[in-house]
Order: C-alpha cells, then structure tokens, then sequence
C-alpha cells in the first residue's frame, strides 16, 4: 500500500484529502492507539524501524511522510 | 494460571505458541449469558437443523475471547494490551470440539512497542478462523 493509502485508512479520510499539513487536531479518529498501529503499519509496508523520537515527534502527516523519505522510502 | 512474561526484547519474529481449549455446553452457555447473544443458531437445536448448519454453532467472538487468551496468557502474556483484532471465521465450530489456538509474532515495532501476531484457529489441524492482531506491551 501506498503512503497515503494507509494514511487514508489510518485517518478515514479519502485519499484525495490527505494532506500533509494534518494534525491530530484536523482529525478525531487520530487517536493514540490507532497511531501506534498506523505507525506500525507503515513500517511493514516501507520495511523501516522509526525511532521513539520520530514517534513521538511527529506533529502532522508531513512529518511522518518526511522522516520515511529520510529512510529511502518512496513516498 | 499466570500470564507467561515475555518481555519486548525477548520476541522474534516467527516465535509461536499454543493452547488447546475443548469447547464445551457450559462454555456456550456462559457466553450466551456474558455477550448477551442468544440466537437460536447457538442455542437452538431445532432451529439450528433448519439451517446450512445443521447443528448449533459456537458463536464466531467465543473464539474472538480465546484469541484474548492467546495473548494475555501465552503470547505475549503479562504486559500485552490488545488494541486491534481482526478474525474470519472460515468453518463452523461445535461444543465438544477441541480447538487449537495459535499465535505467531509476525512483526515487531520497536519504538511503539507493538507485536503482530497472525493467529490461526483450528479444530483437528483444519483452520477454522485465521486473522491477525496489534497487540501492544506496556513497559
């Protein structure tokens, strides 16, 4: 699956809407757990290991989506 | 019985492990009385051999709570928080039936601590229900 495929899922939102600018704040259904599993999502599928701090860091989409092109993924 | 503690750092993927539960009237009973679910599909003989079924069937989240089992006893065990569990219920299951529960740890996420585990179902080595669960360790 493609970044924004498992974004779309993640967020429940349709692909065309993801947008890197979104927060927990755009989204109610950002909540923690599912980020955890949205996160461990996109490890399988880009087969990279985030670090804690780009966990717990991560602000918005974009970031998560910046740190993965950090690890070769084509995103 | 306590809970097996296999701490994160202690897991691989491929590891596994299993139980067998045979499934009995009581166990139908109590979770007809717990979940509330008293289809006749369940609890009703005479209705249940109207159906494809012929005979009443162990409902589908019965195996779901052995699944629960599974990781808050063997695989993970102590610590394991489930946060997502997904299963398909492929054959029917009867009282009187042993079922083979099996978890096998798919993939680990080190920084948000979360197992993968693909659990497998099955009742005289054929699978009855197959799925996969996120399943997450509290430090």
């Amino acid at each position: 699956m493609t970044f924004n495929q498992l974004a779309s899922r993640f967020l429940k939102l349709p692909e065309d809407q993801i947008r890197d600018e979104l927060t927990p704040q755009d989204i109610p259904d950002w909540d923690s757990m599912n980020y955890l599993i949205f996160i461990a999502d996109l490890e399988k599928a880009f087969n990279v290991s985030f670090s804690m701090d780009e966990v717990v860091n991560a602000k918005c989409i974009g970031d998560l989506r910046t740190a993965l092109a950090a690890k070769g993924a084509a995103v | 019985m306590s809970p097996v503690d296999r701490p994160f750092a202690s897991l691989a993927v491929g590891q596994s492990d299993a139980f067998t539960h045979l499934v009995t009237q009581e166990d139908l009973a109590r979770f007809v009385e717990v979940s509330g679910d008293a289809n006749p599909l369940h609890t009703d003989a005479n209705y249940a051999a109207r159906t494809d079924f012929k005979q009443p069937i162990v409902h589908g989240m019965f195996l779901g709570a052995l699944v629960s089992r599974l990781i808050g006893m063997y695989l993970p065990g102590l610590h394991s928080v489930l946060l997502k569990e997904e299963l398909a219920f492929l054959q029917p299951v009867h009282v009187g039936e042993a079922v083979v529960v099996r978890g096998e740890v798919s993939q680990l996420s080190q920084a948000t601590q979360l197992v993968v585990i693909a659990v497998n179902i099955s009742v005289e080595e054929q699978t009855v229900a197959r799925g996969m669960v996120h399943v997450r360790l509290l430090a």
